[in-house]
C-alpha cells in the first residue's frame, strides 16, 4: 500500500503557494527589472544633485585645474536614465501581468474545471490569488526598496528621494489592484484591457476633471480635501496629467496635510478598487469566464463612464472655459451629438469585436442609450445644482482669520468682520449672476488659521462696488503698507535684493525686472509715504487693479530652496503672521497701480536705472536680439554653453548687468530665468541646476556688494 | 454518498438539467450515459463544485458541495478538457495538486507510473490524447479522494490501456473503497466497472438503478407463432400488460424488447401459445438505443438527405 500524507491542508496558503510557484519565473524577471528600474533611476537623480554640486564647486574656483564633471556624468547618467526608465515601462505590464496570471482562471475557459474544482470557497480563492500575485512583484520590489534605500543613505539622498519609494511601492499596488478588479470584471482580454482603461484612466481623469472643476467653481469648502483627496480618489494617473499628482505627494509630504490628503486618497481607491474586486469574485461564475463582460452592471457603468469621459472631453474642445460650472457649449446640439456618436461608434465596435453576435446587438444599444442618458443626467445634473449644492456653501465666520481676495495683479487682504459680510454676499450675489462675460476673475481664500483654507468664487463686474469698498478698507491699506516696508526691509540684508518691473511683459521687452541698489533710508520713507497717499486717495476703482504700471518685489538672492530663507526671515521679521506669505513666495510682489500717481513720481525720481543698451554700450558687449530669447524653447539650455562663457564675464561686466538678471521664481522657490551675456547669446538660470547658478551669482554678487559697501 | 435533490442548471437561459433528483452510494462505481450534451459533464461539474445549482441541492453526505472546501476536498474530477494541463509535467502537475490534497500519494503516482512508463519531465502538452488521460487519471487516483470523477476518461486509451485503467480504478474501489463516478459514451467501459448507473436525456434522468435491475427488467423476446395463427400488432400484444420498446414482425416471427421480469414475461405471452418464446438478456448498449428510441432520439432514417423521424 502506498504511503499517505495525512496531514491537513490549508486551502489559502496551498493556493498562495501554487501562485507563487506557478509565476515564479515572472518574480526573478520582475527582480532583475525592479533592480534595474527605480534603484538606478534614484541612483542618476542623486548623481545629478552630486553634479549639480561639483559644477558649483567648479565655477567657485575657476582659476584651478579641475576636470569638468560633465563629460564623464553625461553619457552614464543618461544610459542609465533610458535603461532604468525602460525598465520602469516594463515593470508597469509585468505588475498587471501578475494579476492577470493570478486570476487567470477567469479569462481562460480552458482552466476553468481545473481551478473551480479545487477544495476552496470564493474568499480562499480570491484572497490566496490576490496574495499570490501580490506576493509575485511586492518581494522584488520590496528587495529593490531595500536595496534602493541602503544606497541613498550612503549617498544621503533627500527624503525626497526616499518618498519616492513609497509613491513608487503606492503606485505598483493601484496598478496592481485595479488590473484584479478589472480582470474580475471581464472575461476575456480585449474587454480587460477596455476594462483598464475606463477604470484606470478614464474615471481618473473624470474624478479629476470634477475635483478640479469644484474647486475652479470656488465653492466654499476644504480645498485641499477636495483637491488633493478626490482627485486622488480615482487613481493616480487624471492628477498626474494635470500636473499635480506625483509632484504634490512628493515635494508637498511634509507640508503635513496636502500629503496626506493625496496618500489617503490614493489608499483609499485602492481600498476601494480591492473591495469591488472582491465583491464581484464572488459573484463570478464558472460559466462565466471568457465570456465578455460578464458582469452586466460593470460593463454599463464602464458605458456610463466612457460617455461621461467623451462628453467632458467634447465640453473642453467645444468651448474653451466651458468646465463643470460654467459651462458654454460654443454649439449646443453639435458637440453633444458629435460626443454621443463617438460613444456609440466606441462601443459597438467593442462590443462586435469582444462578442462577434450581433443577435444581441439591440439589447446592448439599449444599455448603451441607458448609460449615455445617465451620464448627460449626472453631468448637467452636476452642472446645474452647483455640485448638489456643494457650490452654495457660505464659510462661516467662526474662527475666520482673513479673506484674501486675489484680483489679476494684486491681491486683497480683508479682515475686518464687516468685509467679510460683504465678500459673503457678493460671492451669493455672483452664484446667481454667473456666468457673465465680463466677469472680473477674483480668487477668494477664507484663511481659518488652523490651515484649512475656504475658497471664493469668480465676482462679476457687477459686483465690484462691494469689491471697491473691500479694496479701500482700513485692513487692506495697512497690509499693502506694511508689506512695502518690509521688501524695502529686506532690502537691507545680503540674502535680497529689491527688484522692480514695469507692466510691460519682461520677455517683450528682454529685460523686464530690474534690480536696484539698496534704498536709503529717506528714500524708503519717501516711497512709503507716497505709497499710503496713494491709498488714501479716492481717485481710483476696482478696475485700476487690473493694470498696472510698475511692481517691487524681493527676491531670494541665493539658496532659492526657502530653507535658510525661512530662516533668515525669522530673524529678520517682527511680525510672524507675515511668514507664511513671504515663506510660501520668496519674491513677493507689490503692484503699483497706473493710478498710484504719488508712488510712480517717487519711483521714477529715485530709480535712475540705465537702460540695457547703456550698459552694454559702456561694457562694449554686443546686444542680444529680441528674437533670440525664446522662452521655452530654450529653457535649460544653459548646460551647452561652455563653461568659460561664464568666467569671461569679469566683475566689472557683471556688476554692470547686475540690474539686468532677469529671474522668475516659481512657488517652489526654486529660480530660474537668464541674464545677456556676450555673443548674441543668455546665460540662463535653469531651475533644475539652481544650485550651480545660485552658488555662482552669489560669489559674483557678494563682490559686488562687498564692493558697494566700501564705495559707500 | 452524494446526492442531486430537484436540481436545475441552465446557460444562458437554456436549461440544461431539469430538475433532477439521484443518489450515488459511496464505495459504488457510477456511471453517468446518455445522449450527446444531454448534461453528463454538467453533473460531473456540479459534483465537483465547478458550477452551482440554480436551484435544487448536490450534497455530499448531506452538506452541499459547492463552495465547501471540505467537502471538495473528498472529490477530485477529471475533465473531458486536457488542454489545461498542457503547461504541466507529471512531476508539477503531482506537486501542483498536492498542495490541494492531503492525502496524495507520490508512492502510488510512481507505482502507477512505472506500469505506464510515462515521462515525468516532459509537458502534457508534448504527449498523446490517450497518454494525457493516463497521466490525468493516474494523478486523480494518486489524489486518493473518496469520490473520483471521471468525465470521458477513457477516450483516447488503446485496449491494453483501457484494461489497465480499469484494473486500477477496481484496485482502488476494492483497497480504499473509492467512489468511482464515471461519464462516457462508451457502454463497455460502464458495464465492466460499474454497478449502477443513470441515463440522462433531454435535462431528465431516465433511470437511475443499479445495472443488474437494469438488465434483469428489459429483454428481448423472440415469438414465432404457427402460420395460420392470426397476426398480432403492437397494441394487441401491449394488451398483454407489457411495456412494448421496440416491435419488429417477419411474417408469423416477431422480435420485440420489452420491459418487465423475466418469469412474468414468460407467463403472459405463453397464453399466446407461440410455438417459440425465448427471452434473450440484452447488452447495456441495446438498452442504452432502445431506451432512446422510445424518447425519439436517434431514432431517424435519411429519405432524400434529410433526417426524418421513424
Amino acid at each position: 500500500m502506498a504511503t499517505t500524507s495525512l496531514k491537513t491542508m490549508n486551502p489559502f496558503l496551498s493556493n498562495f503557494r501554487g501562485i507563487v510557484r506557478k509565476n515564479r519565473l515572472l518574480m526573478i524577471f520582475l527582480t532583475f527589472l525592479s533592480l534595474l528600474g527605480l534603484p538606478v533611476l534614484l541612483f542618476v537623480g542623486v548623481e545629478l544633485r552630486k553634479y549639480d554640486s561639483e559644477m558649483s564647486d567648479y565655477y567657485a574656483a575657476p582659476n584651478e585645474a579641475v576636470t569638468t564633471p560633465q563629460d564623464m556624468s553625461e553619457i552614464f547618467q543618461t544610459t542609465l536614465t533610458i535603461v532604468s526608465i525602460l525598465a520602469m515601462v516594463v515593470i508597469v505590464f509585468m505588475i498587471a501581468n501578475a494579476a492577470i496570471q493570478a486570476f487567470s482562471y477567469l479569462l481562460k475557459k480552458s482552466d476553468t474545471d481545473l481551478y473551480f474544482s479545487l477544495p476552496m470557497n470564493h474568499n480562499q480563492r480570491f484572497f490566496s490569488c490576490y496574495l499570490g500575485g501580490l506576493t509575485v512583484w511586492l518581494l522584488p520590489t520590496l528587495i529593490s526598496n531595500i536595496i534602493t534605500a541602503a544606497v541613498l543613505s550612503i549617498m544621503e539622498a533627500p527624503t525626497e528621494f526616499f518618498l519616492c519609494l513609497l509613491i513608487y511601492d503606492l503606485v505598483a499596488l493601484w496598478l496592481y489592484t485595479l488590473t484584479v478588479m478589472c480582470v474580475n470584471f471581464c472575461g476575456n482580454h480585449l474587454s480587460l484591457a477596455f476594462a483598464l482603461v475606463v477604470f484606470g484612466v478614464l474615471t481618473s481623469f473624470i474624478a479629476n476633471d470634477a475635483s478640479v472643476q469644484l474647486i475652479q467653481m470656488q465653492c466654499v469648502y476644504k480645498g485641499a480635501f477636495f483637491e488633493y483627496f478626490l482627485s486622488h480618489l480615482a487613481g493616480p494617473l487624471g492628477p498626474t496629467f494635470r500636473d499635480f499628482g506625483f509632484d504634490v505627494i512628493l515635494y508637498e509630504c511634509n507640508r503635513a496635510q496636502i500629503g496626506l490628503y493625496c496618500l489617503l486618497g490614493f489608499a483609499a481607491c485602492i481600498v476601494l478598487e480591492f473591495l469591488a474586486a472582491w465583491f464581484v469574485h464572488g459573484k463570478r461564475k464558472a460559466e462565466t469566464v471568457s465570456k465578455p463582460f460578464p458582469i452586466r452592471s460593470a460593463y454599463h457603468l464602464m458605458q456610463f463612464f466612457t460617455v461621461m469621459f467623451v462628453v467632458i472631453l467634447f465640453t473642453e474642445i467645444s468651448a474653451e472655459n466651458a468646465v463643470y460650472p460654467y459651462m458654454e457649449w460654443e454649439r449646443p446640439l453639435l458637440y453633444p451629438l458629435l460626443a454621443v456618436i463617438a460613444c456609440l461608434l466606441i462601443l459597438l465596435i467593442l462590443d462586435l469585436i469582444t462578442t462577434r453576435n450581433l443577435k444581441k446587438m439591440p439589447r446592448r444599444i439599449a444599455g448603451y442609450v441607458l448609460a449615455t442618458a445617465a451620464a448627460f443626467i449626472v453631468f448637467f445634473g452636476l452642472n446645474y445644482t452647483h455640485f448638489l449644492g456643494f457650490g452654495d456653501r457660505t464659510p462661516s465666520k467662526l474662527g475666520l482669520v482673513e479673506v484674501k481676495a486675489e484680483m489679476e495683479n494684486t491681491t486683497l487682504y480683508l479682515r475686518e468682520p464687516a468685509n467679510v459680510d460683504s465678500i459673503n454676499e457678493v460671492l451669493a450675489e455672483s452664484r446667481k449672476t454667473m456666468p457673465s462675460e465680463a466677469a472680473l476673475i477674483i480668487d477668494i481664500e477664507y484663511n481659518y488659521g488652523n490651515k484649512q483654507k475656504f475658497y471664493g468664487m469668480p465676482i462679476p463686474n457687477e459686483q465690484k462696488e462691494a469689491l471697491e469698498q473691500m479694496i479701500h478698507s482700513t485692513s487692506n491699506k495697512e497690509f499693502w503698507c506694511t508689506m512695502l516696508k518690509k521688501i524695502l526691509d529686506a532690502n537691507n540684508s545680503d540674502a535680497h535684493m529689491l527688484q522692480f518691473g514695469t507692466k510691460y511683459s519682461p520677455y517683450d521687452n528682454n529685460f523686464g525686472y530690474l534690480s536696484v541698489p539698496k534704498l536709503s533710508a529717506e528714500d524708503c520713507d519717501r516711497l512709503l509715504e507716497a505709497y499710503r497717499k496713494d491709498w488714501d486717495s479716492s481717485g481710483w476703482t476696482a478696475n485700476d487693479f487690473k493694470y498696472y504700471e510698475y511692481f517691487f518685489q524681493s527676491r531670494v538672492v541665493y539658496d532659492a530652496l526657502y530653507g535658510e530663507y525661512r530662516e533668515y526671515l525669522e530673524e529678520t521679521m517682527d511680525d510672524g503672521t507675515q511668514l507664511w506669505f513671504m515663506g510660501q513666495f520668496p519674491g513677493s510682489r507689490l503692484y503699483i497701480p497706473e493710478a498710484f500717481k504719488n508712488t510712480i513720481a517717487v519711483m521714477e525720481d529715485i530709480l535712475p536705472v540705465p537702460t540695457i543698451e547703456d550698459v552694454f554700450r559702456e561694457n562694449d558687449l554686443k546686444l542680444i536680439p529680441k528674437q533670440e530669447f525664446a522662452f521655452g524653447e530654450t529653457w535649460g539650455f544653459y548646460r551647452e554653453i561652455p563653461p568659460e562663457d561664464y568666467i569671461k564675464l569679469d566683475a566689472k561686466a557683471f556688476k554692470a548687468l547686475y540690474h539686468h538678471i532677469h529671474t522668475s521664481y516659481d512657488d517652489m522657490g526654486d529660480v530660474a530665468g537668464a541674464i545677456p551675456i556676450e555673443d548674441y547669446r543668455w546665460l540662463y538660470l535653469d531651475k533644475a541646476g539652481d544650485a550651480i547658478i545660485n552658488n555662482y551669482f552669489k560669489d559674483q554678487l557678494q563682490k559686488i556688494y562687498n564692493a558697494e559697501s566700501a564705495d559707500s | 454518498m452524494i446526492s442531486f435533490k430537484q436540481v436545475t442548471k441552465a446557460f444562458d437561459g437554456q436549461t440544461v438539467l431539469d430538475s433532477i433528483s439521484f443518489d450515488i452510494p459511496k464505495g459504488s462505481a457510477f456511471g453517468l450515459i446518455g445522449s450527446n450534451g444531454a448534461g453528463k459533464s454538467t453533473i460531473l461539474r456540479l459534483m465537483s463544485g465547478v458550477y452551482q445549482p440554480d436551484s435544487g441541492e448536490v450534497l455530499l453526505d448531506g452538506k452541499p458541495i459547492f463552495n465547501s472546501p471540505d467537502n471538495k476536498c473528498r472529490v477530485f474530477f477529471v475533465s473531458d478538457e486536457t488542454v489545461q494541463y498542457h503547461s504541466f509535467t507529471i512531476k508539477s502537475l503531482a506537486n501542483f495538486y498536492k498542495l490541494y490534497y492531503p492525502r496524495f500519494s507520490d508512492a502510488l503516482l510512481e507505482k502507477m507510473l512505472k506500469a505506464v512508463s510515462l515521462p515525468t519531465n516532459k509537458p502534457l502538452s508534448t504527449f498523446s490524447k490517450g497518454m494525457k488521460r493516463q497521466a490525468i487519471t493516474m494523478i486523480g487516483i494518486a489524489a486518493q479522494p473518496e469520490y473520483l470523477l471521471l468525465d470521458e476518461a477513457f477516450d483516447g486509451l488503446d485496449p491494453a490501456m483501457r484494461k489497465l485503467v480499469r484494473q486500477l480504478l477496481i484496485d482502488r474501489m476494492l483497497e480504499e473503497n473509492m467512489t468511482i463516478i464515471i461519464s462516457t459514451h462508451n457502454l463497455t467501459e460502464i458495464n465492466e466497472i460499474c454497478d449502477s448507473a443513470a441515463l440522462i436525456h433531454d435535462n431528465r434522468i431516465i433511470f437511475s438503478r443499479s445495472l443488474d435491475d437494469i438488465r434483469s427488467n428489459m429483454h428481448k423476446l423472440q415469438l414465432a407463432f404457427p402460420t395460420d395463427a392470426p397476426a398480432y400488432t403492437k397494441e394487441q400484444l401491449a394488451e398483454t400488460g407489457t411495456e412494448i420498446l421496440h416491435f419488429e414482425k417477419q411474417q408469423s416471427v416477431y422480435h420485440l424488447v420489452v420491459k418487465g421480469d423475466e418469469e412474468e414475461l414468460c407467463e403472459r405471452f405463453s397464453a399466446l401459445h407461440p410455438v417459440v418464446c425465448d427471452l434473450i438478456p440484452l447488452t447495456l448498449e441495446e438498452i442504452f438505443i432502445y431506451e432512446l428510441e422510445v424518447l425519439g432520439y436517434g431514432n431517424y432514417v435519411f429519405e432524400n438527405d434529410e433526417p426524418v423521424s421513424q
